[in-house]
């Protein structure tokens, strides 16, 4: 099997076809600090994909609680539980991917959910880790807790899906690293299904074919972040391109931020895939939990997330999202704004990193009466 | 085990000969002595009138052939589940039938998320007289591979395309895209859309896709050619017959046809132990055929 090198990792790794890396990739970072599961993602991306016959259980977005959220379920806690305990310390990840850990007859990890798995999307919804003693109350730190995982396809590096399609009916794209499903080609094996750790890849029983996110490759292709990005009312997600380390810009906001500031992490990276939509971790989670999901570099994360507002630049980074609907290849931080631009360097957007404060008198002179704040 | 079953199965590719052995190049192959032989006698009518319990198979020699796991490619099917396979075959010189005819006693014929169909297939040298590699022919010798599924089967009984409700027939659905858009709702049915025939684009189309292959991951159906076929399921065993036109504008098997030899293989998929693709019993060997005149 070819040898690729998966710099998540730190190492080559097995892989059954050569890794010949994108153009330039395509990613997204998500500030799970900053959802609040209103599902407009979600939303948006089923009525623009998958309103269709055959979708009903398709949710190419979805966002999900943790520890006890999943979709479909158990999805993680199933693929974790095949792929046993790894070592997650260390430079260079010691332990297996899941194509290194395949079974004799596979050529990955991997299982096909059930119809019921797919069945309640928001199981395990706001449920918090922990007993409530007696005597609990609210107060802050609190000593329960949850959080929300925005999810979508990875676009993997080294797609487990594309792996596995015995008809090679799934391509990544030169052009800019989106994994596809060829719609022709596809004839419902459900390998993909089976091998995505992510369960990303879905099976259209209408259409007997599978189908999966498509990055919103149109408008990709236009310039345009995802639509789940520019939906997001939170403002926690950018789209953007993402470089490999040693090809790191620094004024390219996704790599400062993934690459020189190592604030985004991307999700069970052990898995082996080289997964790029990368993840702000929450900061109020235990550690271990969370250097399960996002690597043994989840505590440096949190604790320059603390102190974010110290760093100018990312500062600037993280105030871009949200803040137009184009992709921003380049950006700058300059006279307390920043500032950025699309692919043929055009400024596009310019947010203050501090936003201007106006103190108003409750008193309103000119109409004789009160402001009152009613929301 | 399974590396002494992959290793039986190169062996019986191996005895197959060179795919492109002159020897074999634009002559039928005949079948050696005591080879088993399926032998399709004339009768008065084949084609896809002649239903899977006719009695007129009653009279056409049976042939059983061994299947076994296929262990060579990954995804590998580590088990058997379909050990044996009984062929009959007949034709009337416009049609050549041939009845399939396997222990199952599940029935699975839908498509719902985790659910899988039964399936069965037969393969052909592409080019006459040629030997091609078992497994899907190669890039100098094509196969033709004709493949009955059941659950296409069942949407073509039903005169409809399928739909969710046909695997979940409870399921609720507060908006219906079709309702909403008409015709214009079909950009969400992506693989129908874009005319994958695994999707029944055509409601009237066969139960049997009629496809050709060179080489692995090269499977591809025919645009316009067609073969029929019928599958009945008793509750323990599955009858199917595949009805191929011989010549004429229909010609699906170029040199078969009466009077001539040639060879085939078999795959079947239990639906059950959710087999499909490269997960599936096959007969590693091929079996030479003979079409009466």
């Amino acid at each position: 099997m070819p040898k690729v090198y998966n710099w998540q990792l730190g190492r080559e790794m097995d892989y059954p076809y050569n890794g010949i890396r994108p153009k330039r990739q395509v990613a997204l970072i998500m500030d799970t600090n900053k959802c609040i599961a209103c599902q407009t993602c979600t939303v948006i991306c089923k009525t623009t994909w998958t309103p269709g016959r055959g979708q009903e259980h398709m949710l190419w977005n979805n966002v999900e609680s943790k520890p006890y959220g999943f979709y479909p379920l158990g999805w993680d806690v199933k693929i974790l539980e095949q792929h046993g305990v790894q070592p997650l310390d260390g430079d260079t990840y010691a332990g297996k991917t899941i194509f290194e850990s395949a079974p004799a007859n596979e050529i990955a990890l991997g299982y096909i959910p059930g119809d019921q798995d797919y069945a309640h999307p928001n199981v395990g919804e706001d449920d918090s880790f922990g007993n409530m003693t007696r005597g609990a109350h609210l107060s802050m730190q609190h000593n329960q807790w949850m959080f929300y995982l925005p999810r979508i396809c990875n676009h993997c590096t080294y797609p487990s899906c594309l792996a596995s399609c015995s008809r090679q009916s799934i391509y990544k794209r030169p052009e800019d690293g989106v994994v596809l499903i060829d719609q022709e080609r596809c004839r419902g094996y459900r390998e993909c299904v089976k091998n995505c750790p992510y369960k990303k890849s879905f099976f259209n029983p209408v259409t007997r074919a599978s189908e999966k996110c498509i990055g919103c490759y149109p408008k990709i292709e236009k310039g345009h972040q995802t639509q789940c990005t520019t939906s997001c009312i939170g403002k926690i997600r950018m789209t953007g391109f993402i470089s490999t380390p040693d090809k790191a810009r620094e004024d390219n906001p996704m790599d400062y931020i993934v690459h020189h500031a190592k604030l985004a992490l991307p999700l069970y990276p052990q898995f082996g895939l080289e997964p790029n939509v990368y993840y702000i971790p929450p900061i109020h989670v235990p550690p271990p939990f969370l250097h399960q999901m996002f690597g043994r570099k989840t505590a440096a994360a949190i604790a320059t997330y603390r102190k974010a507002a110290q760093d100018e630049k990312l500062l600037g980074a993280l105030l871009l999202f949200g803040a137009t609907e184009r992709i921003i290849h380049r950006y700058k931080v300059e006279g307390g704004q920043t500032i950025g631009y699309d692919e043929t360097d055009t400024e596009v957007v310019r947010v203050p990193l501090v936003e201007p404060v106006k103190i108003r008198p409750v008193w309103d002179e000119a109409h004789g009466a009160y402001r009152t704040n009613v929301t | 085990m399974y590396r002494t079953i992959s290793i039986l199965a190169l062996l019986a590719l191996a005895a197959c000969g060179p795919s492109d052995s002159p020897v074999n190049q634009g002559k039928a192959p005949d079948p050696a002595p005591n080879v088993p032989t399926i032998v399709a006698g004339r009768v008065s009518e084949a084609g896809p009138a002649l239903a899977p319990d006719s009695g007129i198979f009653d009279a056409a020699p049976e042939l059983t052939v061994n299947l076994l796991p296929q262990t060579v490619v990954v995804p590998r099917n580590p088990e058997t589940s379909v050990p044996q396979i009984s062929v009959r075959a007949v034709h009337d010189g416009k049609w050549l039938t041939m009845r399939l005819e396997w222990q199952d006693n599940t029935l699975n014929n839908t498509t719902g998320i985790s659910d899988f169909e039964d399936m069965v297939a037969l393969e052909f040298p592409r080019t006459p007289g040629t030997t091609p590699n078992i497994m899907m022919g190669d890039a100098n010798n094509p196969v033709v591979v004709l493949q009955w599924r059941a659950a296409r089967q069942a949407a073509i009984d039903r005169g409809e395309r399928p739909e969710s409700r046909h695997a979940y027939p409870h399921m609720s659905t507060d908006i219906d895209i079709g309702d909403l858009l008409g015709n214009d709702g079909s950009v969400y049915q992506g693989a129908a859309h874009v005319g994958n025939p695994v999707s029944l684009p055509d409601i009237n189309s066969s139960p049997v896709l009629a496809q050709v292959a060179a080489g692995f991951s090269t499977l591809t159906s025919f645009k316009e050619r067609i073969a029929e076929g019928r599958g009945v399921h008793n509750g323990e065993r599955w009858r199917v017959t595949i009805h191929i036109p011989l010549g004429g504008e229909l010609e699906l098997v170029p040199g078969l046809v009466p009077g001539a030899n040639s060879i085939l293989a078999f795959a079947v998929w239990d639906g059950k132990h959710e087999e499909r693709g490269s997960r599936k019993s096959w007969s590693p060997a091929w079996t030479p055929i003979r079409l009466d005149d």
